[in-house]
């Protein structure tokens, strides 16, 4: 399964420019590039809101619309075609041509054929068998404008299908790209940074390539700079957004080693106050965790998780998002771990969480909730304390679906790990009205989990000799009806949950509370002999 | 009560995409076939007269409901047999209450006496309704008694099951209403002095679905759960009999069936309370009865079908001795129930044989074998009898044929006796 990602913002306005316009000798024009990329940030973005849908996940570096005004190539040479984009084929003339001018021209149009809005040709392009000249494009630092273009083609040819992906790759393109990483040019370096990022972004195997050519530590060492500010925001957002997919995918998860690696860069982004920084850097995390709990120990480790919750309580929804889902996946883990999310304060944030407009925050709250009352009784206590129980109650009552059926496990994981007198507090919340009436779902899981509780909730009553008020109260809510129609649920398993109950704590039996002996061992009302040996048949 | 990981992958490109709604919808119900080979159990219901907590639209039978109706005598007098109270007493169940048939006379209130011998017995004399010269005048009475009897009869058996099941086809009851209804015109009606014959044919022509007809107002199929329950309803007019002590409040409004608002008290103590948000007397509030019944199918199925009366097991051939009872059997460590019928021994080519009909509609055999000799045969208990045997119909499909003790209980300890010299003596 593909990860992708759509465009996003175009490049930054490099103060290299300098630098890179000296190649041009049309100095005067470096306005009108910046202008260019300036429209190009916004088409790119106009362009990620209309490819939405297109799931696709990588990243294209578009040309706008209009073309550009003027290339300062063409003035250069007066015979090329003023803004038309070659053919193909001439494409292929100019690279094979062993004129460096010629194969600056091609390159340059090759990659405005490929940043074009509308079907890019990506497998024309590919299908010339040209990817290997682009990659080798790439390593003439004598020639910047051409490692620039070559770099921007591929990129975009690597933002395609996981086949135009592996195109580039298998023409040698990873450690190239990771070379000019550390290119002297800041927007050199930066195609190059996201080109990496769609690779490493179309799945497990390509990003582990990624890393096996050593494309972690390039990146890592940019961000040993003292204060990111340095860097241009979309320059530091690009990069951001690569470090989160090579922590992305799963089947295998990245190596832990690289992981390992990761995490001190990530704690810092996690401190930087960009929007747009944290939100990818909160997916990053968001996918570390999204594993085992040998996982999340790396990612606790790291001291994230009070950062973690203040950013929880930031407001913003696309920072909100990825954070919360970080905290579940780790309250999924051991107990210490889902404590450490506790001790942070997490909890204080769930009120409003579990009322959000959004039904899937809500969901998401609910969730990580329901993973926390699955934990010690003492976290429970944390939960009760936090004032979660009533709101829980209150989703059961007239939530979003979804939501509810989160809400749900919570109660049911309650009534499992809670004291006597937590579960008694449970009943204080008035949670029976709620749950008996979800038993008219059609989905038989929920029911059966809710049977559950209403079972373990029964079973807790009866121990503390309370069971008769509570089968009342079972009875006056309409439940004890439910719970006996169930019996007639298309469901074996749905039939049976009912029946337990109905036998165990319903029983028509006059007598004895339940006729059928608890597995507690005391069981025999009656004596029967055990000697079955002097039956003769 | 493991940890649960997330359902579904959020990326930084789905997170906002707009999830499509989710309906809880309602179950499915499985099909009849499947229905048939389970065992439903008839659940115990604490409340009395609280059949119409699924408030809404059944409020209105707030007033309807038994627990209300003890001010009405004729009512209370009949509804042993309204909802086929008599009818198990005349299958034998003898609970020792009040309203079994035998004593419908007297603790069935102030109602209308019979004379008559037990007439009230489909399988044997159906020959009821000896009316015993009933002159117009007390017949008029008699009548209106009678008339009155029926409705408040029909009036709460019809309350009492379209509560359970709002689907439920009420045509039977009608057609049985006109039956009585013709019956009663008969006897007291217009003058009627005579009535004798008439009655009795009526009654005595059932269709064998509806033999319990011999009663007087017995309305279709009821369970015996119900009857039990109406018994004890009838047999004190004011439920003040039941009543639930929790120790905390004790609130009447407990006892009625609908709206009571506020629930029992309820606490789960277990030692010092380190709960700062709740007392532990604090009593709960609005315990609402259940307001949307959703269309649910009846548990009971058979309620589907012309209403067929309990006492259907009662008749078996040749049984020389029969005894409801209810049968279990071991497994593992433990004794499982198999169900409640009837327990019968006949006599056949000098062999005694042992069956136990389930008390349903479909009669189905919950054991069938031959008494053998060396069967093992033990009192147990109070009022239990254990024999072990290689159980027919089998109880374990992977070891058909291996012995099982059995565990047969009974009402009384007297029955246990009874049936336990009774086995003995047909061993030999």
């Amino acid at each position: 399964m593909e990860s992708r990602t759509v465009q996003r913002s175009g490049m930054s306005a490099g103060n290299d420019s300098g630098a890179r316009l000296s190649q041009f000798k049309n100095k005067g024009k470096d306005a009108s590039l910046q202008e260019l990329r300036r429209r190009r940030a916004e088409v790119n973005v106009e362009l990620r809101k209309a490819k939405k849908d297109d799931q696709i996940l990588k990243r294209r570096n578009v040309q706008s619309l209009d073309d550009e005004p003027t290339s300062p190539l063409q003035e250069k040479d007066p015979n090329a075609q003023p803004s038309q984009l070659c053919s193909v084929e001439e494409i292929v003339g100019g690279m094979n041509s062993q004129n460096p001018e010629q194969q600056l021209r091609a390159t340059q149009a090759a990659r405005k054929l490929l940043s074009r809005e509308k079907h890019p040709p990506i497998d024309s392009i590919i299908a010339t068998g040209l990817i290997p000249k682009f990659v080798s494009f790439l390593a003439l630092s004598e020639c910047p404008p051409i490692q620039f273009e070559a770099a921007w083609a591929l990129t975009n040819i690597a933002s395609g299908t996981t086949d135009q992906t592996t195109a580039v790759v298998e023409g040698g393109a990873i450690p190239a790209f990771i070379s000019l990483v550390t290119s002297p040019h800041q927007h050199i370096s930066e195609q190059a940074i996201w080109a990496l990022g769609n690779i490493a972004g179309d799945g497990s195997n390509n990003r582990d390539l990624v890393i096996k050519h050593g494309g972690l530590l390039p990146l890592l060492a940019l961000l040993a700079a003292p204060d990111l500010s340095v860097f241009p925001s979309g320059y530091l957002r690009n990069l951001t957004w690569t470090l989160s997919n090579l922590c992305r995918n799963k089947n295998p998860a990245p190596p832990l080693q690289a992981v390992q690696q990761l995490l001190p860069s990530l704690v810092r982004l996690l401190h930087h106050d960009d929007r747009q920084v944290l939100a990818d850097t909160c997916w990053a995390v968001s996918y570390l965790t999204d594993s085992s709990n040998e996982r999340i120990e790396v990612v606790v480790h790291a001291g994230l998780v009070p950062r973690l919750v203040q950013l929880l309580g930031s407001g913003d929804l696309t920072i909100v998002t990825p954070t919360l889902r970080s905290l579940g996946n780790i309250v999924t883990g051991t107990d210490e771990q889902t404590q450490c999310v506790l001790n942070a304060g997490a909890l204080a944030m769930f009120p409003n969480l579990l009322r959000h407009h959004k039904p899937n925050i809500q969901k998401e709250a609910a969730w990580t909730v329901s993973n926390i009352t699955a934990g010690k009784n003492t976290q429970i206590q944390e939960v009760i304390n936090a004032g979660l129980m009533p709101i829980l109650v209150e989703i059961l009552q007239q939530g979003d679906y979804k939501t509810q059926k989160e809400a749900v496990w919570a109660v049911t994981n309650y009534t499992s790990g809670g004291t006597v007198d937590q579960v008694a507090y449970l009943l204080h919340c008035n949670v029976l009205e709620p749950l008996l009436k979800l038993l008219t779902t059609k989905d038989s899981k929920v029911i059966l989990i809710i049977l559950d509780a209403i079972y373990n909730i029964l079973q807790m009553a009866y121990k503390s000799g309370e069971v008769e008020k509570l089968c009342l109260m079972i009875e006056e809510l309409g439940g004890l009806d439910k719970i006996e129609g169930l019996q007639s649920h298309d469901s074996e398993a749905v039939y049976k949950a009912s029946l337990n109950i109905i036998d165990r704590f319903f029983s028509e039996e006059n007598e004895d509370e339940s006729v059928v002996p608890e597995a507690n061992g005391d069981c025999y009302a009656f004596q029967i002999p055990e000697d079955q040996s002097t039956f003769q048949f | 009560m493991a940890k649960r990981i997330a359902d579904k992958e959020l990326t930084d490109r789905n997170w906002d995409q707009e999830e499509e709604g989710e309906e809880a919808g309602t179950f499915s119900v499985a099909s009849e076939d499947v229905l048939k080979n389970r065992a439903i159990k008839k659940a115990k219901r604490r409340n009395i007269g609280a059949e119409s907590e699924a408030g809404g639209a059944f409020k209105s039978f707030k007033g309807f409901s038994l627990a209300s109706a003890g001010g009405v005598s004729a009512p209370t007098a009949f509804s042993g047999f309204g909802n086929g109270g008599g009818l198990k007493g005349l299958g034998g169940l003898t609970n020792g209450n009040s309203a079994s048939f035998g004593g419908f006379s007297s603790t069935a209130g102030p109602g209308v006496t019979f004379n008559g011998p037990s007439s009230m017995m489909p399988p044997c004399d159906i020959g009821t309704k000896q009316t015993n010269g009933s002159a117009p005048g007390p017949a008029h009475r008699e009548y209106s008694r009678q008339l009155t009897a029926l409705n408040c009869s029909v009036r709460d058996w019809i309350t009492k099951h379209v509560n359970d099941n709002p689907l439920c086809d009420l045509q039977p009851i009608f057609r049985d209403y006109e039956r009585h209804l013709s019956s009663i015109e008969r006897q007291y009606g217009s003058g009627g002095s005579e009535g004798g014959s008439g009655g009795p044919e009526e009654k005595n022509a059932p269709a064998p679905s509806s033999g319990s007809s011999a009663a007087l107002f017995s309305f279709s199929k009821t369970t015996a759960e119900d009857s039990i329950r109406d018994q004890s309803s009838g047999s004190s007019p004011v439920p003040t009999s039941v009543t639930f002590n929790f120790g905390q409040k004790v609130d009447s409004s407990v006892l009625s069936s609908l709206g009571n608002k506020s629930g029992p008290s309820f606490s789960f103590s277990s030692g010092s309370s380190q709960m700062p948000l709740f007392s532990s007397g604090a009593s709960f509030s609005g315990s609402k009865p259940d307001d949307d019944r959703t269309t649910e199918e009846n548990p009971d199925e058979e309620s589907e079908e012309p209403p067929k009366p309990e006492v259907k097991e009662v008749k078996e051939n040749n049984a020389f001795y029969s005894k409801k009872c209810k049968l279990f059997y071991k497994k593992d460590s433990e004794f499982k129930e198999k169900g409640v019928g009837t327990l019968h021994l006949k006599q056949t080519d000098g062999k005694t044989q042992m069956i136990i009909r389930a008390d349903t509609n479909l009669g189905n055999i919950l054991l069938n074998i031959m008494v053998h000799s060396s069967m093992p045969c033990s009192r147990v208990g109070k009022n239990n009898v254990m024999v072990v045997c290689v159980p027919n119909p089998p109880v374990d499909d992977k070891n058909p044929s291996s012995p099982v003790p059995l565990l047969i209980r009974v009402k009384t300890s007297e029955d246990a006796d009874e049936l336990h010299k009774t086995l003995e003596e047909e061993k030999k």
